[in-house]
């Protein structure tokens, strides 16, 4: 017996009432938790009313469970089913007050019932109940996968080159996006220089700059004033 | 076919020939690439781009309410000898380059532009730098973002007299942008 320290952690009810149920018996890989809840409860006598009430509810839940339909039973019923709609294959089959009432007993046990058993089933372990949920499973992890080669015929997009890209046109604030190319003008304007232009002609109201870079200065209808 | 047609028929093939067969890199050579640089000048922005320092420095020696320089768009085309192309403007307008002469003895390029609102300015420059012309064009009046967001705030810190200071805000925050176009020539002669 694995002797129970007094800083393991207690079996959990579930634990507790798997192994009043024996269900814990027989199983090699519960053996360790069936030694441990042992010694437990060899520590805990007070603990020993709940397992014995746990047994005691489990005899009565045999006692009291119906005993299943036999094989000729059901075959029997089978029949008279099979008969009732061969006398009847068209009519919708009409029932009376009873009869529905009946159905819908049926229905809603039926439907409870799957209902309870689906949330037995689905019950998500919690502590050591594992032992109900019988030997533990292999944890299945997702194998990451492999990225598929690519076809050997298939080839990556070409990208063209600065030197086979000529951008036209492009917005002052765009031209931070460029990726490849250059746009139409890099880095600051350089100005042209004194005696680099020469205007030959243009509207009365235009004027050169008189000094400095040259500039063209078309002035406003309210600025006629030389620049 | 005429006696004479049959005999100058050779010939004008070979001088048709000779017109097609020109080859295209010499057709090449004989064109200007025309850029042309978009800017709004503005009396109430104070930012400027820093691509545009030289221009902004000049242009407010001449108008120093000119205080915020926007690069609208850059673009350039290559133009043959007469050949005009239209530059697309802010506000749908455009401006209309032709290249006159493609090169004279001292490698300048005679060019002629037509801004909006404006006759042609024809004009000898060398290749390689730009000529900003001041237009006389100017933008829809508008109120800038930084305005609108001042009466904003106006509006919500002062309750009595907010709407009022908004109102002048943005009254007073209205403004029309000044439209340069900064034009440049390149190669000439192959250079």
């Amino acid at each position: 017996m694995i002797a129970w320290r007094g800083d393991d952690p207690p079996p959990t009810p579930e634990q507790l009432a798997a192994y009043a149920d024996g269900e814990l018996d027989g199983r090699p890989e519960c053996a360790a938790l069936r030694q441990h809840i042992e010694a437990w409860l060899a520590h805990h006598p007070e603990a020993d009313a709940e397992v014995e009430a746990q047994r005691r509810l489990a005899q009565l839940w045999q006692a009291s469970s119906p005993p299943e339909p036999s094989e000729a039973a059901w075959n029997d019923v089978l029949a008279q089913l099979e008969q009732h709609a061969a006398t009847r294959p068209a009519a919708p089959a009409r029932l009376g007050l009873f009869g529905k009432r009946a159905l819908a007993a049926g229905v809603v046990a039926a439907s409870a019932a799957a209902v309870w058993l689906t949330l037995a089933w689905l019950k998500p372990p919690a502590g050591g109940e594992v032992a109900r949920q019988g030997p533990p499973r292999p944890e299945v992890r997702p194998q990451p996968v492999p990225p598929r080669p690519a076809p050997r015929d298939v080839e990556p997009f070409p990208v063209a080159t600065a030197d086979e890209v000529e951008i036209l046109s492009i917005q002052g604030a765009d031209t931070g996006t460029l990726v490849v190319g250059e746009p139409p003008v890099r880095g600051p304007l350089v100005l042209v220089a004194q005696g680099e232009v020469e205007v030959t002609r243009a509207e009365p109201e235009v004027r050169m700059g008189s000094a400095g870079p040259p500039m063209i200065w078309a002035p406003l209808a309210n600025e006629r004033d030389d620049p | 076919m005429p006696v004479f047609a049959s005999r100058r028929l050779p010939g004008f093939l070979v001088l048709l020939a000779g017109l097609l067969g020109t080859p295209a890199a010499a057709q090449e050579a004989k064109k200007v690439k025309v850029t042309v640089v978009v800017i709004l000048a503005s009396e109430r922005a104070h930012e400027t781009d820093p691509r545009l320092k030289c221009i902004a420095d000049e242009v407010r020696k001449h108008d120093p309410n000119l205080c915020g320089f926007t690069l609208v768009s850059m673009a350039c085309k290559s133009l043959a000898v007469d050949e005009k192309a239209a530059f697309p403007l802010p506000e749908d307008t455009r401006a209309e380059v032709v290249v006159h002469c493609c090169g004279d003895k001292r490698k300048r390029v005679c060019l002629g532009v037509t801004p909006p609102l404006q006759g042609e300015i024809v004009y000898r420059t060398v290749c390689g730098k730009f000529l900003p012309i001041v237009t006389r064009y100017q933008t829809q009046e508008r109120i800038p973002p930084r305005v609108v967001v001042q009466a904003l705030g106006a509006l919500a810190t002062l309750r009595s007299s907010g709407s009022l200071l908004a109102g002048a805000l943005l009254w007073d925050g209205r403004a029309r942008d000044r439209l340069i176009l900064a034009i440049r020539v390149q190669p000439c002669n192959g250079k």
